[in-house]
């Protein structure tokens, strides 16, 4: 049994209200308006510029960015990630935890999605070969941030769980040849919301379903499960 | 004082988990006034709080539906002292009374907890095992082996499963299957001298087979003589078969309750309740109108008069953990029945010492209260199939069959028996503690770390997009784990007292517990190993069992001439602290369950079985528990 009294978990966020404003709680609203003011009355800019991060879970360019960096991510076809009747909209719990966490390492992920969107065979290959990648010591900070936010949300559509990115970067760079890539514990997160929980990926990529929220039928153990394709949209070969 | 004070009820029982609701529950269809004073929160409109609680608990361990809470306001564990009716968590350090409600004095960490809560337990898998005769018979039928001196059940199997003359009704033991609903085939369940009345069928065909129980079966038909010497079993090895587990689990709609998804989740709680869980027959018992339950109200001593006969209960109602507000008052009744788990119902009977004229505590002539705490130590151990076997675990209720036929054997008299559990849960609860996979496995494969062992390539593989989902797709499709429930001999020495230095949120002393298992335990435990040595043999599983280094069940032994480690966990089967017998200076109850000292005093549940065997109690506790039901109705309140 675990010694970790993991961290209980938050619900999550409702969207920004008045009322956290008015108290001062920092929303995405008050940064945009921060930053027209800051424009307004900067004349001249310097290096680097003051710019807000504004990618918004209404804006259906930003949302579809999302959802085909998810994909990529993540290996599950994004019709399984955001079906056409989506009422659990998940993605959009999703989107909204991040951007409340890591606005500018998001913003920079969707737009790698954005100016790498609709290759073909395999939409996920351009986008997936321009996400900063490699030893640490190598990137640059915002690099590392949108590489380490990129494992962080893989995890959040697979466990429906936030490992903080800050957390999984190792704590010495350059770390030693052969050494795990992250000292971080696997134990150390919070589950996003019982709706999260419930939506997870990892165990329905082993075609079964989260624990404790089946939606088969008795019996169906005694059974060959489905397929990937069913599951995630995708074959996988067996043994592969 | 409570207005409930002031009832002239019949019955009163402390703790309504499935001993106190089914005797409850009996006793109010008779049109018997019963008070059931219940330590925890009572049953709520419905269990989506528990399913909230479970879903949003990053560590999923047993008790994470259920009250109170495991984690105070700043995240972390709460302290014993500040929980009014406590109970032992599967988190935290074992010997840290700021984190243990047990206060474990060791050797060995008891790693078994209780839930203190209206139903009780309710986080049981739901296995519904009949004990086998032998069970009930270790001295008479094993003299050669000291722990069993003094041992045998005043009663046997017969007395469980077949009609006695006295009773109105049919084999407790059935009627026991009736109640909870249980599902299985007798013809699977015939073994080791276990027998049915004439044409009897459980209340529901068998739970279906999951894949790698017949995988498992597949194996064990390759099973040579020679391969199985070590088991001693004195028959043939062809005998071994994999059996379906009869469970309290419907397969069909049964009393109102649907029929089993397989949510894979029956620890700690299923979703949609086909598992059986205590709060339904307390439902049941209190629609009779004449049942009364008392939530949140402790019972803290047991007072006895000048007669020797127990004249009312003493109990604190609280308003919440949070709250000051509390009540003490007293309740009286022609009969008492204690039904509060081995460990609650020994505090309670040490802690009523009456003003030192019961200094030794209640019903406690023989000193035996407190005495031969058992568990089954559990031997787990973990594996990777081959690319061609796969088994698809995850799928199906946490287990569907076992292996039972090593129940029993000549072996007994030199080692532990053991009964095997196959697992359909993968790594649920192996790598990181409960619920560690899927996380640490995901993990592994994102961050290229290898907690779980299966990324062991060099350099570790960080994967993400298509290549992540296939690996995943095949490790956790190949992943196998089987479990030995193994037999504890009742040790004296294996305790529950009274903590001298600490309490718990009203004030009264925590328990104390000491434990330790025997050599005759630890050897089943390496026949166990054995066992699974062969098994992943003959199924090509790669071992990945891992001990942690600073595990305190470790224990080394040598086997086959090479020194091994190996260890144990808690199964949640909480035996002893009150045993059964006919001899007053040795035993606390009669066959009854009935107080030796005090003749309106009964002891109920586990904590009166005098060995353990290997079955879990559940079923045996409700069969006794229907037993004295009849009993108080047909000796005490005619």
């Amino acid at each position: 049994m675990s010694d970790s009294p993991h961290q209980e978990r938050r619900t999550i966020a409702p969207d920004a209200t008045d009322d956290d404003e008015k108290s001062g709680r920092v929303t995405r609203r008050t940064v945009l308006a921060g930053a027209a003011a800051t424009a307004a009355a900067t004349v001249v800019a310097v290096d680097p510029p003051a710019r807000a991060h504004s990618v918004d879970a209404n804006l259906r360019e930003d949302m579809d960015a999302f959802v085909q960096l998810s994909a990529a991510l993540t290996g599950i076809d994004k019709g399984k990630l955001s079906p056409f009747v989506d009422p659990v909209d998940i993605k959009r719990d999703y989107f909204n935890w991040v951007n409340e966490r890591e606005p500018a390492a998001f913003e920079n992920l969707l737009r790698i999605a954005k100016e790498n969107a609709g290759g073909q065979p395999d939409p996920a290959q351009p986008i997936l070969a321009k996400l900063p990648a490699g030893d640490d010591a190598t990137l640059t900070p915002s690099d590392i941030e949108a590489k380490y936010l990129a494992r962080s949300i893989v995890l959040m559509w697979y466990l429906g769980a936030w490992y903080d990115p800050h957390k999984l970067r190792p704590k010495v760079i350059p770390s030693t040849p052969g050494a795990p890539e992250s000292d971080a514990s696997p134990l150390d997160f919070e589950v996003i919301s019982p709706k999260a929980y419930t939506q997870a990926w990892a165990l329905r990529v082993a075609q079964a379903h989260p624990m404790g929220f089946s939606e088969m039928q008795f019996g169906y153990w005694a059974r060959e499960p489905d397929t990937t394709l069913q599951f995630i949209g995708r074959d996988i070969p067996r043994g592969a | 004082m409570a207005a409930e004070s002031n009832v002239d009820w019949d019955v009163a029982i402390v703790g309504a988990g499935f001993a106190g609701a089914l005797i409850a529950n009996e006793l109010g269809k008779r049109g018997k006034k019963v008070v059931l004073l219940e330590a925890g929160e009572g049953i709520p409109p419905n269990i989506n709080d528990y399913m909230r609680r479970f879903y949003s608990a990053s560590a999923k361990v047993p008790e994470s539906p259920y009250t109170p809470e495991i984690l105070d306001a700043d995240r972390r564990l709460r302290d014993p002292s500040t929980v009014k009716a406590g109970r032992p968590i599967s988190l935290g350090n074992w010997k840290d009374p700021k984190q243990s409600y047990l206060i474990q004095k060791g050797p060995r960490p008891f790693g078994s907890t209780y839930d203190r809560i209206a139903g009780g337990t309710s986080h049981w898998l739901g296995t519904c095992l009949r004990f086998v005769p032998a069970d009930f018979r270790m001295h008479e039928k094993y003299p050669s082996a000291p722990e069993f001196v003094d041992c045998d059940w005043p009663i046997e199997y017969k007395d469980l499963a077949t009609t006695e003359k006295s009773a109105r009704r049919t084999p407790y033991y059935d009627e026991a299957e009736k109640e909870l609903g249980v599902s299985a085939n007798v013809e699977d369940q015939q073994y080791l001298g276990i027998d049915f009345s004439d044409n009897y069928k459980y209340p529901m065909p068998k739970i279906p087979e999951s894949l790698i129980d017949l995988q498992v079966g597949a194996a064990l038909k390759a099973l040579t003589p020679d391969e199985t010497d070590f088991l001693e079993m004195g028959k043939a090895v062809t005998e071994i078969p994999v059996r379906s587990l009869p469970a309290a689990r419907n397969s069909q709609p049964y009393k109102n309750r649907r029929a089993c998804a397989g949510n894979t989740n029956c620890i700690p709680i299923c979703p949609i309740q086909a598992k059986y869980d205590p709060t339904i027959t307390l439902n049941e018992a209190t629609n009779t109108g004449s049942v009364k339950l008392m939530h949140q109200t402790v019972a803290r001593e047991i007072l006895v008069g000048t007669d020797g006969r127990v004249g009312g209960i003493r109990f604190t109602r609280y308003d919440s953990d949070a709250s000051p507000n509390t009540e003490t008052g007293l309740i009286r009744a022609k009969i008492y029945v204690i039904a509060a788990n081995p460990i609650e119902t020994a505090r309670l009977l040490l802690m009523s010492k009456n003003g030192g004229r019961t200094s030794n505590g209640v019903a406690n002539s023989s000193g035996a209260v407190g005495r031969h705490l058992m568990d089954h130590p559990y031997y787990v151990a973990w594996g990777l199939a081959p690319k061609s076997l796969p088994l698809y675990p995850y799928r199906g209720p946490l287990i569907t069959s076992g292996i039972g036929d090593l129940c029993d054997g000549p072996f007994r008299a030199k080692r532990a028996a053991f009964r095997v559990d196959i697992g359909n849960d993968g790594w649920y609860f192996l790598v990181g503690g409960t619920g560690g996979d899927p996380n640490v496995t995901t993990f592994d494969f994102v961050n290229g770390t290898n907690n779980s062992r299966l990324n062991s390539a060099s350099p570790k593989e960080a994967l993400l997009g298509n290549n992540l989902a296939n690996k995943l797709n095949d490790v956790f499709t190949r992943q196998f784990r089987v479990g030995f429930l193994v037999e504890q001999t009742p040790d004296p020495n294996n305790r529950v007292t009274l903590s001298d230095s600490f309490r718990d949120g009203l004030g009264l002393p925590r328990p104390e517990i000491s434990y330790n298992i025997s050599d005759y335990t630890r050897q089943g435990i390496v026949a166990a190993h054995r066992m699974t040595n062969l098994l992943f043999k003959k199924m090509g599983i790669e071992d990945k069992t891992e001990i942690p280094k600073n595990d305190p069940t470790r224990f080394d032994e040598q086997i086959d001439g090479k020194p091994v480690t190996l260890r144990f966990i808690g199964a949640g089967h909480i035996m002893g602290t009150c045993r059964m017998g006919d001899n007053p200076k040795k035993s606390v109850v009669d066959k009854f369950q009935r107080s030796h000292d005090h003749r309106n005093l009964y002891l109920v549940g586990s904590s009166t079985f005098p060995t353990g065997g290997t079955a879990n109690p559940t079923l045996t506790i409700a069969a006794l528990s229907l037993r004295t039901a009849d009993h108080i109705l047909e000796e005490d309140l005619k």
